[in-house]
């Protein structure tokens, strides 16, 4: 027994799951982006503002070639975290726009609906 | 719902990008309406605007706007005087305390620009406010404003705008908020912007409102006013 419990689903804090694009002048390499919008969001709000908005970047998520990812923000803090990334303006010399497709309860929800992914549990 | 930029530079200006090209980015970010407003050089200057508005062919309207940059206030009324009727946003950038307040006083004027802009404090008190709630004048939050500083610049930044959006919050005064974008790279989704002025503690509505209503009205006043419908305030052809 060396990890706690998982929390019962009361205890736990709601979190939502914000999907992004990034649209650039040129492509980006995905550590650049991981480490640009953490770098904007620790400016814009701070230290404590950012572990207050439990912001958390899904690099496993994260679609190179279309520049599509997802990060896990608490479910109070859903508009602090897009002003951060609203306010980032470029990433190394590149110009860059962090754009919200949309806001979800779950990853797999979020993906199907702002990634386009096919659900591959549906066979009709 | 409809969003509304009413600030943004062409290459006409200090901008770098054309009008068609905004125009394509709007449209893409999800726009309705734009108004392209180059700092003020001559009449010549807004009718080779209009002219290149003309030839654009696109679903997101495009207004002709002016920004006015002048650190007198008698000039400030001449060039107000001279543009009124030619074109639909009239913009003025403040900063200086005496043209926020010209700005205020003048019911021509559709929005101030930045009167925190190079100042320590935020530019604005209560009788410029009230003057500005009386004459219909948008207290205008700026965008690329905050997105160009950086650290401790910023922070002061979003203090004195934070002041001004609680007293026009107290005072009714309409906020407006604008991309202030001088290339496509400056303009955001209008959802961010939004998120924008809701930290600054703005209910979510009232937030919607400073992207969409409040230019709404600028716009559909301004028609008015142009086509002769309405003379002045409260007097309107039947």
């Amino acid at each position: 027994m060396d990890r706690p419990n998982h929390l019962p689903s009361t205890l736990r804090s709601k979190k939502r799951y914000i999907a992004f694009q990034v649209m650039s002048e040129k492509k980006i390499l995905n550590d650049d982006v991981f480490n640009g919008i953490w770098h904007s969001l620790l400016n814009f709000l701070g230290e404590y503002g950012t572990a207050k908005t439990g912001f958390w970047l899904l690099k496993t998520t994260y679609i190179e070639d279309k520049q599509l990812g997802l990060i896990k923000c608490n479910h109070n803090y859903v508009e602090e975290v897009r002003a951060g990334l609203a306010v980032m303006q470029r990433i190394g010399d590149s110009r860059v726009i962090v754009k919200v497709l949309g806001v979800s309860g779950t990853i797999k929800a979020a993906q199907k609906k702002f990634f386009d992914e096919v659900d591959l549990f549906n066979f009709t | 719902m409809r969003f509304y930029d009413l600030e943004i530079q062409s290459s006409l200006g200090e901008g770098a990008n054309s009008v068609a090209e905004i125009a394509r980015f709007a449209e893409h970010l999800g726009y309705s309406g734009i108004a392209i407003c180059n700092k003020y050089e001559s009449l010549e200057q807004i009718r080779k605007l209009k002219e290149e508005i003309s030839k654009i062919e696109t679903t997101v309207e495009i207004y002709v706007g002016v920004k006015i940059k002048t650190e007198s206030v008698e000039e400030l009324r001449k060039i107000i005087e001279q543009v009124r009727e030619e074109v639909m946003v009239v913009v003025v950038a403040g900063g200086n305390y005496s043209i926020n307040r010209a700005a205020c006083e003048n019911p021509k004027v559709d929005i101030l620009a930045h009167p925190e802009f190079g100042r320590i404090d935020s530019g604005l008190d209560e009788v410029c406010l009230n003057l500005a709630k009386k004459n219909n004048v948008a207290i205008q939050i700026n965008f690329t404003e905050i997105a160009e500083k950086y650290r401790r610049g910023r922070s002061s930044l979003l203090g004195r705008m934070d002041r001004n959006i609680r007293l026009t919050r107290e005072l009714s005064v309409p906020t407006i908020v604008c991309s202030g974008a001088k290339s496509i790279w400056d303009m955001r989704d209008p959802r961010e912007m939004i998120s924008i002025v809701n930290i600054f503690g703005l209910e979510i509505e009232k937030s919607f409102s400073c992207l969409s209503m409040v230019p709404q009205n600028i716009i559909e006043d301004n028609k008015k006013r142009l086509s002769g419908e309405k003379i002045t305030e409260g007097v309107e052809l039947g």
